[in-house]
């Protein structure tokens, strides 16, 4: 299998390999943390922040890390990470601590963090899991914060706390419930597959004309 | 033999995991060394903007300790102007434990009280306003309630003289020492 490029990586993870709406990595935090923007956000930027520098770290390990205890190296990583964040955060930044302090914990539970340690951390070099945490990250907090704003908005007729509908639509308050954040991300799962699908429909017809033309 | 080759086997992994464990927790134990600090200050800091926020009538407040405080009291600060008390008490709401300060004159009347944390569930889903309102009042109720048990402590002659503002920087509310030892108590406890 052709190694891929940093380009290639970083677009993979926010589109192609979108964490939350292609591989459906993270969905228990996402349906519990998108029931506003602000909260959608906050718990992206913590996903972010945590699955970019554990990568690094695992990565780094890599070759240390036997195989038979490989799940509880990587948790242990992970947590380690996690709390030290936490007490960075609560000593040199307080105020950002109190806006995203009780999102922290969650991030080590978060099997999107994991699931990258184990499925490219662990088989890639330090900057390509760089670069695919920061892109992972980045695509999880898009569209978890995506998926906030929808909620917010069919749930409140808010978004980021800002009446937009508020006198043009009744709130549909099961939005704001679990369900409603299942319904929303199967509809952005919809849209991402029929505009990928139509996008990889695309690329095979041009190879197909580019094949075609050579054998001309 | 191959007991043997398993027992290797089994050494390196764990050998490997425990290394990790004790490297993980030696950097948790240093970054806690460094912050612990840090973290400290920047609570008392936030304490005294909240007291301060609730009771802008004083400018700086003792904490009072040694006392036997109800369940979900947290603390209790005396204002070193003699404003009133800043009582920290906690309440159960459906969404989680909330923490309030409440803050009374000397008589005992509630003048403002303020949620300093809210529950950590309130990250997700801030609590139903009447919820939030009840848990209010329930820690004004309690606030009230400790405030009675203080005052009576606060008119007995040995307290008094704890609690002179110039001399109780860092004082001890003391109910049970005998009536001659006041003076040489209140004398002690001088910063």
């Amino acid at each position: 299998m052709p190694r891929k490029s940093k380009k290639q990586i970083f677009i993979s993870g926010l589109i192609d390999e979108n964490p939350l709406l292609v591989l459906i990595l993270g969905i228990c935090p996402a349906i519990m943390f998108s029931t506003s923007a602000v909260s959608g956000l906050r718990m992206g930027i913590c996903t972010a922040i945590v699955l970019t520098c554990s990568n690094i770290i695992i990565s780094a390990l890599k070759r240390v890390i036997p195989e038979q205890v490989r799940i509880p190296c990587y948790i242990t990583i992970i947590a380690a990470f996690v709390t030290l964040l936490q007490m960075l955060m609560q000593a040199y930044m307080p105020e950002t601590y109190e806006a995203l302090g009780g999102f922290l914990p969650y991030t080590i539970v978060n099997c999107l963090v994991l699931g990258r340690a184990e499925a490219f951390a662990s088989r890639n070099s330090v900057s390509d899991s760089a670069v695919d945490g920061i892109s992972m990250g980045i695509g999880y907090m898009l569209t978890i914060t995506l998926a906030s704003a929808v909620r917010e908005l069919l749930g409140t007729g808010a978004v980021f706390g800002l009446p937009v509908l508020s006198n043009l639509i009744t709130p549909m308050s099961i939005f704001v419930l679990a369900p409603g954040g299942f319904f929303v991300i199967g509809c952005l799962i919809a849209v991402l597959t029929k505009l990928a699908g139509s996008r990889i429909r695309a690329d095979k017809a041009e190879d197909a004309a580019d094949e075609g033309g050579q054998s001309l | 033999m191959a007991g043997r080759k398993n027992k290797r086997g089994i050494i390196g992994p764990i050998t490997v995991l425990v290394s990790i464990c004790l490297m993980a927790s030696m950097l948790l134990a240093v970054t806690h060394q460094v912050t612990m600090h840090q973290i400290e200050q920047n609570r008392i800091e936030k304490e005294a903007m909240d007291m301060a926020a609730v009771m802008p009538e004083a400018e700086s407040f003792s904490p009072a300790g040694e006392l036997e405080l109800m369940e979900g009291i947290k603390a209790i600060h005396i204002a070193d102007n003699g404003a009133g008390y800043v009582i920290t008490s906690e309440a159960k709401t459906s969404d989680g434990t909330i923490t309030v300060m409440t803050a009374l004159d000397q008589d005992g009347k509630v003048l403002r009280s303020r949620i300093t944390e809210p529950s950590k569930a309130a990250f997700i889903q801030p609590p139903a306003g009447s919820a939030l309102d009840k848990a209010l009042k329930d820690c004004e109720n309690l606030a009230r309630i400790q405030f009675r048990e203080i005052k009576d402590k606060l008119s007995s002659p040995v307290s008094r003289a704890v609690y002179r503002p110039e001399t109780t920087r860092r004082a001890v509310i003391v109910t049970e020492v005998p009536r001659q030892t006041a003076a040489a108590y209140g004398k002690e406890v001088r910063v």
